[in-house]
């Protein structure tokens, strides 16, 4: 607990709060969170799995809450969730799905009387994303297959409301209707606020090795990836790939 | 199914890419190559490695040429885009017209023979 001293104007004179060191290893789903917040309180977490938190308990107005990731998982945050009650919820930066705070990461709230309002935020470590084959498609009728020893790098950070994307995806196959576009899911959920002005890429088109393009489109989660003079990608038999970085709001 | 099969080779050159793949791809028509210049391979095929297949490869990664602006150019060239194959053929076309237009006509340069006397010159350059 804390007290304020104020003059007969209401200027703050003095404030005293008390600091609360926690440490912590909650996992999975925590909602209205409640590891024992104080006014100022610093949370050293390190679950042995992801932890993903929807909303605080015990907020009043100027609260603090600081997080540090001291371990190796990841907790995300929750933007405005409705798994926590009115009062609990918070308020990111990124408000398209949650944020992530990696090892080494760091983040704060603070409590506006309303909602947990996010005041600093470092991700730390980029995060891999696990393997999955949907993560990948093409356009229309066009398939495209990255298989698991394909995804040499699929990862991200993000840093305020900017996403990086990191991918290298090697001796892919592309078959079906042949299109335009090579997508990647954005990770996390996560969708695209803008249309994106088009990034080089490397774009390996069944040993055509050429400078590509990727960009996002507004209100969706893919990165869409076009090779090189906006041609339609050849079929191949594990012999595309694409490797870049895309830098999108979401 | 895909199997990946990792190589390490002590070659002091890196390899043409073009003549790589075209020479995996000889002994695997799946074959797909994972590398950044340095001493490490990864190749990707749809069969099972066995061991014969192996050794294959660890030869085709430790004696394929190496790469040279020429060989890179025949790449390109071999993956020439329509604009530029557009370009080469209309002016044999034309070369065409005048070959049999002389007083001794002689036969026409067919594209195939075009872009092999392209490709030969780049390998001599």
């Amino acid at each position: 607990m804390g007290f304020q001293v104020t003059d007969a104007s209401g200027k703050l004179k003095v404030s005293v709060v008390a600091n609360t060191l926690l440490s912590n290893s909650d996992t999975g789903a925590q909602n209205n969170w409640s590891p024992g917040i104080g006014d100022d309180t610093l949370i050293s977490w390190s679950g042995a799995s992801d932890m993903t938190v929807t909303g605080f308990a015990a907020g009043t107005s100027g609260r603090r809450l600081r997080f540090i990731n001291t371990g190796s998982k990841v907790a995300y945050f929750s933007h405005q969730s409705g798994s926590s009650s009115a009062g609990n919820k918070l308020r990111n930066t990124v408000t398209s799905s949650s944020t992530p705070v990696a090892a080494g990461g760091t983040a704060a709230w603070q409590y506006d009387g309303t909602d947990w309002r996010l005041v600093a935020h470092e991700q730390g470590a980029l995060i891999s994303v696990p393997y999955a084959a949907g993560n990948f498609t093409g356009n229309a009728a066009m398939t495209w297959t990255v298989d698991a020893g394909d995804q040499i790098t699929y990862s991200y950070a993000i840093v305020g409301k900017l996403i990086f994307v990191f991918f290298a995806l090697n001796t892919t196959t592309v078959g079906g209707v042949v299109d335009l576009e090579l997508r990647i899911a954005l990770p996390n959920g996560f969708l695209a606020v803008s249309t994106t002005v088009p990034a080089a890429i490397r774009s390996y088109d069944n040993a055509v090795d050429t400078v590509g393009f990727c960009g996002t489109v507004a209100t969706l989660g893919y990165i869409r990836c076009w090779r090189g003079g906006f041609s339609a990608w050849a079929a191949s038999v594990n012999n595309t790939a694409v490797q870049g970085l895309l830098v999108a709001e979401v | 199914m895909s199997f990946y099969q990792a190589f390490t080779s002590a070659r002091a050159t890196e390899p043409d890419p073009g003549s790589l793949l075209a020479q995996l791809r000889a002994l695997d028509a799946t074959a797909g190559v994972q590398h950044d210049p340095g001493p490490n391979y990864v190749i990707k095929k749809n069969s099972a490695w066995l061991p014969g297949h192996i050794t294959a490869a660890q030869n085709v990664i430790d004696t394929a040429p190496a790469v040279t602006a020429q060989l890179l150019a025949q790449n390109e060239i071999d993956h020439w885009p329509v604009a530029t194959k557009a370009l080469v053929l209309a002016l044999i076309d034309q070369l065409n017209v005048i070959r049999a237009a002389l007083p001794t006509p002689l036969p026409p340069i067919t594209p195939a023979q075009a872009i092999q006397a392209i490709r030969n010159k780049a390998g001599t350059l």
